[in-house]
């Protein structure tokens, strides 16, 4: 079984766009976002791949109800992933081309996975 | 396309017999591996909780001072985690489903013999 | 200037497996536009996994999904394997392979089942989903359950399944295929099938890659991206290539999944002839500690698995993006410019796991 290279550079806020648009213009496609809580602060990562399946990961670390900026004027697609860090986790996003306003995920108590992990959240004892 | 193909399909129709499985009246298959309900014999349990603190739905519930056991079926999905943990082989999986019910029916619940005492040892607890 | 009006697609749907609402925007009987709205089966499961000891989690991992189930167990299976760095016996890796196939080839039957129903041919419907028994019959006798295995575990799986009854399932398939190509014939060659699908839901080849779009939907608008390539579990060692067409409209989605039936059946006899012998599992002691993305070519795309551990027994972070939920966007685009009447049969060729695109 091949393990393959996923390296994570943590970039600062302010170079996002751009290094998004260089990924962009090298070919890469959008391949998630995602959010998590760690020891309070949020970290997003943006996870690009391109034609020969080489996977490569941009990392930004956010304080808890902080803005980050939409790519969506980069990759259009990405407005799924941006509503749902806004519905679950309460960031700010500003300027996605799709914007819910909030409503995209309907749940029952907002923002529910803002609180971090070692406090229990009322609303949370989801059993499957 | 002609009389000849349309003859064929109509008696293979007519002599063949069915083609599915005549399900209720002939049993579904059933093998040995499947997963239908679990079962229990309290003769072989010791209390050690292990079944109540790794069961992904919290579906059993295992008291150690009061020496009691009771799964709630309807939770339980049959995973089999507790199966596989269980020390002394007190749980197993059978191949048949419980039947339906309309309202939502009580836990099963047993209570579990205390061990016979040991002639040397004077007596042996029942605690790990 | 025709007046413009909304109608609301869903959650309620006879086309639908699981519910998703959109909002489309009409002009007389053409779609304008179309706004998706989800959350009808949030369940907030990756919250639990603060909750659950990670060894127990996998079973919960693969109930994100009915359909996928296996494929999100083996994948999150993968990710722990991935951050502990644990030697996987080869075997396990072999009978993942196989299950996984198994679970790619009753998934398609079902979704070539649900296609045809959505145009009304409903006996194509019925035949697709009786050749599908007999993939379900092997998955439970080999691992318990038709649908939700349950059959992989942190280091391996838990069950082994004997060289003698692989060479069965072997045999079987090779028994399946000539109704598996009679069955491909209708949907390729039949005059109603292609009327109703050719030209309908276009997504160009740029589009399908800005968008984001995964899986079939990529590799019927011509781009050549499947992640068994990248060689995870046992892929690296078996030899196949993946299916692409160039017209990206339905009918180019439907002819991809089709032919990937066959791949499929390829790729289980490969398997069972090179599985070497040994254990099927190992001893996990400790905990993770770091993270990792596991990624898996589900039917319906790629699917990240995306793991934070921390060296306690609760994972910090546990993410899904699952590829219905990333199909959204081409979804949307392509549903600009076409019929009412042609919306159910456009959703679906996406193949819409909304129960994976949720959690």
């Amino acid at each position: 079984m091949r393990r393959e290279e996923q390296p994570i550079e943590v970039i600062e806020p302010a170079t996002l766009m751009d290094r998004v648009a260089a990924k962009k213009i090298e070919g890469n496609r959008l391949v998630a976002i995602s959010c998590a809580v760690v020891e309070g602060t949020n970290e997003i990562t943006y996870s690009f791949e391109d034609r020969d399946h080489r996977f490569t990961n941009l990392r930004i670390v956010v304080e808890p109800g902080g803005t980050i900026p939409s790519i969506t004027p980069v990759y259009w697609g990405a407005f799924v992933y941006e509503n749902e860090i806004h519905d679950l986790f309460g960031l700010i996003v500003t300027g996605i081309n799709v914007d819910f306003g909030g409503h995209f995920y309907a749940t029952k108590i907002p923002f529910p996975f803002a609180a971090p992990p070692a406090a229990k959240a009322p609303g949370d004892s989801e059993e499957k | 396309m002609g009389l000849l193909t349309i003859a064929k399909t109509i008696s293979r129709n007519v002599f063949g017999g069915p083609v599915t499985r005549r399900y209720p009246a002939e049993p579904a298959n059933r093998y040995d591996l499947t997963r239908g309900h679990l079962a229990f014999e309290p003769e072989n349990c010791r209390v050690c909780r292990v079944c109540m603190l790794r069961c992904p739905t919290q579906a059993i519930v295992v008291d150690r001072e009061a020496r009691t056991w009771e799964c709630d079926h309807f939770r339980c999905i049959t995973c089999g985690n507790c199966v596989d943990l269980c020390p002394t082989d007190a749980l197993h999986l059978e191949p048949t489903y419980r039947s339906p019910e309309a309202d939502r029916p009580g836990k099963e619940f047993h209570e579990i013999p205390a061990p016979p005492p040991k002639p040397e040892a004077g007596g042996e607890t029942a605690e790990t | 200037m025709s007046r413009q009006i909304v109608i609301p697609f869903g959650p309620q749907h006879p086309v639908l497996p699981e519910p998703i609402h959109l909002d489309l925007v009409m002009e007389d009987e053409r779609v304008v536009d179309a706004l998706p709205s989800i959350g009808y089966i949030h369940r907030g499961l990756e919250k639990l996994v603060e909750k659950r000891d990670y060894r127990d989690f996998v079973y919960i991992a693969e109930r994100i999904c009915g359909i996928c189930s296996f494929i999100h167990g083996m994948t999150y299976c993968h990710a722990i394997e991935g951050i502990m760095d644990l030697p996987v016996p080869p075997r396990a890796l072999y009978l993942r392979t196989v299950w996984s196939e198994l679970s790619r080839l009753h998934s398609h039957l079902l979704w070539l089942g649900l296609m045809a129903d959505s145009m009304g041919f409903e006996s194509l419907f019925m035949q697709s989903w009786r050749l599908r028994e007999h993939v379900l019959d092997d998955l439970e006798s080999t691992t318990g359950n038709r649908v939700i295995q349950g059959v992989c575990k942190v280091g391996g799986v838990r069950h082994d399944v004997s060289n003698q009854k692989l060479n069965e399932i072997v045999a079987g398939l090779e028994v399946l295929r000539p109704q598996l190509e009679d069955l491909m014939s209708v949907f390729v060659r039949d005059d109603t099938v292609r009327h109703r699908l050719s030209g309908l839901g276009v997504v160009t080849e740029q589009q399908a890659w800005d968008l984001g779009g995964a899986g079939p939907v990529l590799r019927a608008s011509g781009i050549a991206n499947d992640i068994r390539q990248i060689g995870y579990a046992a892929y690296d060692e078996l030899d196949f290539k993946p299916v692409v067409e160039t017209a990206g409209d339905c009918y180019a989605r439907t002819l991809v999944r089709a032919k990937e039936l066959f791949t499929s059946i390829d790729l289980i006899r490969q398997a069972v002839e090179k599985i070497p012998e040994g254990p099927v599992d190992m001893k996990v002691t400790g905990n993770p500690k770091g993270e990792f993305y596991a990624r898996s070519e589900q039917p319906r795309g790629e699917v990240i698995h995306y793991v934070k551990a921390n060296g306690t027994k609760n994972l910090v972070r546990f993410r899904v993006r699952t590829p219905t939920f990333t199909n959204i966007a081409p979804l949307v685009t392509c549903l600009k410019g076409i019929e009412l009447a042609d919306v159910p049969v456009v959703v679906l060729s996406i193949d819409p796991c909304i129960g994976c695109a949720e959690r």
